[in-house]
């Protein structure tokens, strides 16, 4: 039975109060995108609309669902995002592991290597021939297999391993008979849920939020993810002033048409593309279960 | 003999007619040919340009299939520069808006092929077109003599570029005052619509003056005072054969102090600098706005739409000429053939077809009878395709997304019928084209020369901006600072600047 | 050791190859920098410059405002806002309350997705003066409007504080993980020994964290001079460009607007070497103090 204090009652007020007003605070853009995807946007842009929509209108989406590009990206993305991340996990885990492992020689090798690709490439250029020179240009595994792993992630994971798998666990293994692949794929990665439900989600959000990538290497419209639809929609509007100096009189008028529509459909591409991402956190949560170590060494 | 007469006057029409038809349809190749072309995607609807009505035309009477590869304006330079990188190069490149200076370092690295012989051999309506307006083959020709890549060209009066100045005519009723035509009448009117109900809700809440990302009538009021410019990114101007610098001019400084007292005294709206197009254009959708510079007041402000005006070029007490600087309707770099295709004879065949009348107005409208068809009093109107909203959507995005070089067409387009159209178009010729002067140009330069001035030129390009903004807000008093100002420019080499678009100049002038 | 971890080694060998292939063999573009580059001509084939787009880099009028602004924005967003996801996962572990922990995790993780054009333009309506919410309740409280957009001086204010709101939630999930794996057991101890939830959080979870975060704090280091292109490039405005110009945004408008990938490369080289010195020195840093580092 745990035992309350008064120190820990008022803590527990103070927390609740503390995070009550980060819900807030956090909670008020994202009413105001939602309520902004079904308002007139000059309500918008007037700051009319501040909360509650104004002047209520379902055109946007409509015109969003109208464009069959973004259903044909959603698609690809939701392919590139489930098969990436099943390949990014299969490439990072077992390295991140074996770097975590003080036993394995080639350590700080590695560790460097990995660190110092964080800060000097060549650059867009050469790696762009070298994609072209092993024939993957314009093909859908390239945007697999770029990003097949991250230095970031693979130091996140490495300390996480470090510093929940201890030693006697691999000792106490050992002396059971044990090789290093049982040892990892029976023992550690059902430890290590929380890490690879947070790898998970991390490779993953990237996935669905790319479209440098595909801008990059694709030059078929086929095979672009969403974002890429999404973000011509975005920087439609922006660009505009631009596009302006130099039409005629009447392409003025659908540009400007045109423009009125992307901010139309801006607030709402966001709500459609983010969604499945936002849910699918909830949804990770239970992995990131306390006492998950709990019986792993005792006995 | 009568019957030799008329069996020869017979074959003489068959022969006319069949010329005639000749004319309109001929293949430009013998075997149907599928060339690519990278571009800017300049409209949201259209997929692909081989399944538009106008790219089906082509492929159907020209034996010439355009695939597209098309990229938002985000990631085009990227694009560019990678397909010249890697070797990756298209046949072409249309809708490229290829810059002066991209011209000329592509152009010269090879990568662009030089088109003045095939101009010589084949270009029929190329050298036409030359003739006509010769500004146009000087303002296209590089340094060192090549042309690179071919301007979509625009003739009708009311889109020749300037800028559109426009100004409430329900208001200036209002205050009964008549349309101004120096700077200080336009002061006493902003003055009068600050100070009266103009939009009549009983809330003071007219904004005399407004504009977006920084930008109001800027150019207008310069060109009161003086300078001949087309956008605030004109730095230079020609004095007497000399070419000075304009924002460190004396001039310069009276259009920052004008500005300044309009910013001071809330005339000019105080958000300008923090609001963007669309912010804007909600103001004039409230009838806010008692002047701006806009594509279209019926656009900008539709509850007020027809109650504008243009505001005329003005003068000042430092000018007394009205001028309303023109680019001459160039759009420069809007196609290039790349040096790597396989085709260079045809495709530039395709490039000069489009300067023919036939051809530019195919690229802008299409066939007949898809977005528009002739009435019987010899104009023409739009028609709208099913599941489209407007004209201009079915015209773009499955019509014809205007993506080549075009000339024109001048003789059809005055034909439309669309009252918007017609009324723009009185407008310009009633209040602007009297004062048409043809921009300082944007000169081509030598490798050496881009060298040597494309780093001074970032800074000053910035430190312009900025200073313009602080001075015109007033965080910088422009009688205390103006001298010090000037004398940052020395610190970043304009005179070197100056002295490279002298020779340039020089060069030019000679080319005309 | 080497033969008894031999599977060790096929653990890592996906990973190599990924990073030779698509990170070392590329890396002799590096000379792009040192180049005058001609793309037709390709790397190896454009002459030979050395430093020269260095100099034009050092030498421009704009050298030091540019790292000064960057520098200024970096160590801003470092100070204020690298604590705060730490904090909230802080909290947030001490929720009993299941239905509202997952509720607010959920709603602060939320603005990481929401696209950067989409923000800045949000961002840019509250803060208008006339018609921005954020003026709206200064006018509701007797205050003066004011034009936040428009004085450089609060450029980074604005930029590390909408930073904050849309990356602390989705932040705070690499710790919110590691807090859930600590030892239960440990926890009853504390208990049972009568310390209460502050004394915990401070003497059991915050130990917990700080592997964690110091590598964390490491790699930003490394990022110091490497703040992001897009959502700068979008606040700027002609007002507060003399405190939002940055490198990338002075790089982009004086290099590839124009095609000049060797300038742009050269700053980029630029960058990435004091990144990593300073990155070196905070390792080095690390490791004598603690157990953690880099390597």
């Amino acid at each position: 039975m745990k035992y309350e204090s008064r120190a820990d009652r008022i803590f527990d007020v103070i927390n609740y109060l503390l995070l009550i007003i980060v819900l807030v605070l956090t909670a008020y853009p994202l009413i105001y995108i939602v309520s902004a995807s079904v308002s007139d946007p000059t309500a918008v842009n007037s700051g009319r609309m501040w909360l509650w929509p104004v002047s209520f209108t379902l055109e946007g989406y409509q015109r969003l669902f109208k464009n069959g590009e973004i259903w044909l990206g959603y698609a690809n993305t939701i392919f590139y995002t489930v098969f990436g991340t099943l390949l990014n996990l299969a490439v990072t885990l077992p390295c991140a592991y074996a770097m975590s492992r003080k036993d394995f020689v080639g350590r700080k090798t590695l560790n460097f290597m990995v660190v110092f690709t964080m800060f000097f490439g060549g650059g867009l250029i050469p790696t762009y021939i070298v994609v072209k020179n092993l024939g993957l240009l314009d093909t859908r595994i390239i945007l697999l297999v770029l990003g097949a792993t991250s230095s970031y992630n693979l130091i996140v994971t490495r300390t996480f391993f470090s510093s929940s798998i201890p030693d006697e666990l691999r000792e106490s293994a050992f002396v059971d008979g044990c090789t290093n692949w049982i040892l990892f794929t029976r023992i550690v990665l059902p430890l290590s849920k929380a890490i690879i439900a947070v790898m998970a989600l991390f490779f993953g959000v990237t996935h669905w939020n790319a479209y440098f990538n595909a801008l990059v290497y694709i030059s078929t419209r086929e095979k672009y993810p969403l974002q890429v639809f999404l973000r011509e929609i975005l920087i439609f509007s922006e660009m505009l002033p631009a596009m302006l100096a130099s039409e005629d009189s009447l392409v003025i008028e659908e540009l400007t048409r045109q423009a009125r529509i992307a901010e139309m459909v801006k607030y709402g591409a966001i709500i459609v593309s983010s969604l499945p991402v936002i849910i699918a956190y909830p949804l990770l949560q239970r992995y990131f279960v306390k006492g998950v170590m709990l019986g792993a060494i005792k006995g | 003999m009568g019957k030799k007469l008329l069996s020869l006057v017979i074959v003489c029409m068959l022969a006319m007619t069949s010329l005639a038809l000749a004319e309109e349809i001929t293949p430009i190749v013998d075997e149907p040919l599928t060339i690519t072309a990278m571009g800017l995607k300049g409209t949201l609807f259209v997929e692909n340009y081989e399944d538009t009505i106008v790219g089906k035309w082509l492929t159907e009477n020209l034996g010439i299939t355009v695939k597209s590869e098309w990229y938002s304006s985000d990631i085009w330079q990227e694009k560019k520069g990678l397909a010249f990188a890697s070797g990756n190069l298209p046949d072409l490149f249309f809708n490229a808006g290829l810059s002066s200076i991209e011209q000329a370092k592509y152009g010269a690295q090879g990568a662009l092929l030089s088109l003045n012989d095939l101009i010589e051999e084949y270009g029929v309506n190329t050298k036409a077109m030359f003739e006509e307006a010769p500004y146009i083959k000087a303002s296209i020709t590089t340094a060192d003599g090549n042309i690179y890549a071919l301007p979509y060209v625009e003739t009708l009066v009311r889109d020749l570029g300037g800028g559109r100045y426009w100004i409430h005519t329900g208001w200036l009723e209002k205050v009964g005052m008549e349309e101004p035509t120096t700077l200080d009448e336009y002061y006493d009117v902003l003055v009068a619509f600050k100070n009266t109900d103009c939009n009549g809700n009983g809330v003071a809440d007219e904004i005399p003056l407004s504009g977006s990302d920084g930008v109001s009538v800027d150019c207008m009021v310069l060109r009161a005072l003086g300078f001949n410019v087309l956008s605030l990114s004109d730095f230079f101007n020609v004095r007497d054969g000399k070419v000075f610098f304009i924002p460190g001019d004396e001039g310069y400084r009276e259009y920052l102090e004008y500005m300044h007292k309009l910013y001071a005294e809330q005339l000019l709206d105080n958000e300008v600098f923090v609001q963007n197009y669309q912010q804007f254009v909600a103001k004039g959708e409230q009838s806010l706005l008692g002047s701006y510079e806009g594509s279209a007041s019926y656009y900008i402000a539709p509850n007020d739409g027809y109650d504008y005006t243009y505001m005329g070029p003005m003068t000042s007490d430092r000018n007394d000429t009205p001028i309303f600087t023109i680019n001459g309707g160039l759009s420069i770099g809007r196609t290039a053939i790349c040096a790597t295709t396989k085709h260079p004879v045809e495709i530039f065949k395709l490039l000069d077809f489009f300067y023919s009348e036939q051809g530019s107005l195919l690229n802008d409208w299409g066939p007949e009878g898809y977005a528009w068809e002739y009435n019987e009093d010899g104009t023409w109107s739009n028609l709208v395709g099913e599941g489209c909203e407007t004209v201009q959507e079915w015209r773009q995005g499955y019509v014809t997304p205007c993506c080549f070089n075009q000339y024109g067409p001048y003789e059809f387009k005055l034909k439309q019928n669309n009252a918007n159209a017609a009324w723009l178009n009185q407008l310009t010729i009633d209040n602007y084209e009297p004062y048409f002067t043809y921009r300082f140009p944007d000169l081509m330069l030598t490798e050496e020369e881009l060298d040597t001035v494309s780093g001074a030129l970032t800074d000053v390009g910035k430190y312009v901006e900025e200073a313009r903004a602080r001075f015109i807000i007033g965080e910088d008093d422009i009688a205390a600072t103006w001298d010090a100002y000037v004398k940052n420019f020395e610190a970043m080499n304009i005179e070197t600047v100056l002295n490279v678009y002298q020779t340039a100049y020089d060069r030019y002038a000679a080319a005309m | 050791m080497i033969l008894r971890n031999w599977q060790l080694y096929l653990f890592v060998l996906p990973a190599v190859v990924y990073y030779i292939v698509f990170h070392y063999v590329p890396i002799y573009g590096v000379q792009i920098a040192f180049r005058q580059y001609y793309p037709m001509r390709g790397i190896l084939g454009s002459p030979w410059v050395g430093m020269k787009h260095f100099m034009r880099f050092f030498n421009s009028y704009y050298f030091t405002t540019v790292i000064g602004n960057t520098l200024r924005i970096s160590l801003t967003a470092l100070i204020v806002g690298f604590p705060i996801p730490v904090l909230l996962a802080l909290m947030l572990n001490e929720v009993q309350h299941l239905r509202f922990k997952k509720l607010v995790q959920t709603v602060t993780y939320a603005p990481h997705f929401i696209s950067m054009v989409v923000m800045v333009g949000m961002l840019i309506l509250f803060l208008t003066p006339s018609s921005g919410i954020i003026n709206h309740m200064l006018a509701a409280v007797g205050m003066e409007r004011k034009a936040f957009m428009q004085d450089a001086r609060n450029f980074h204010w604005i930029y590390v504080f909408s930073s904050i709101w849309q990356e602390s939630g989705w932040s705070s999930v690499i710790f919110v993980a590691a807090l859930a794996s600590i030892d239960s057991s440990q926890v009853e101890a504390a208990i049972i020994d009568g310390a209460n939830k502050l004394q915990r959080m401070v003497y059991i979870n915050l130990p917990v964290l700080i592997p964690t975060i110091v590598i964390m704090l490491i790699m930003r280091s490394g990022s110091i001079l490497s703040v992001g292109f897009e959502k700068v490039y979008l606040m700027q405005n002609a007002t507060n460009l003399s405190r939002s110009e940055i490198i990338s945004t002075y790089v982009y408008k004086a290099g590839l607007i124009d095609g000049d990938f060797s300038f742009a490369a050269a700053v980029g080289l630029f960058n990435s070497l004091i990144n990593f010195a300073i990155l070196v020195l905070v390792n080095l840093f690390a490791r004598r103090v603690g157990e953690t580092s880099l390597w």
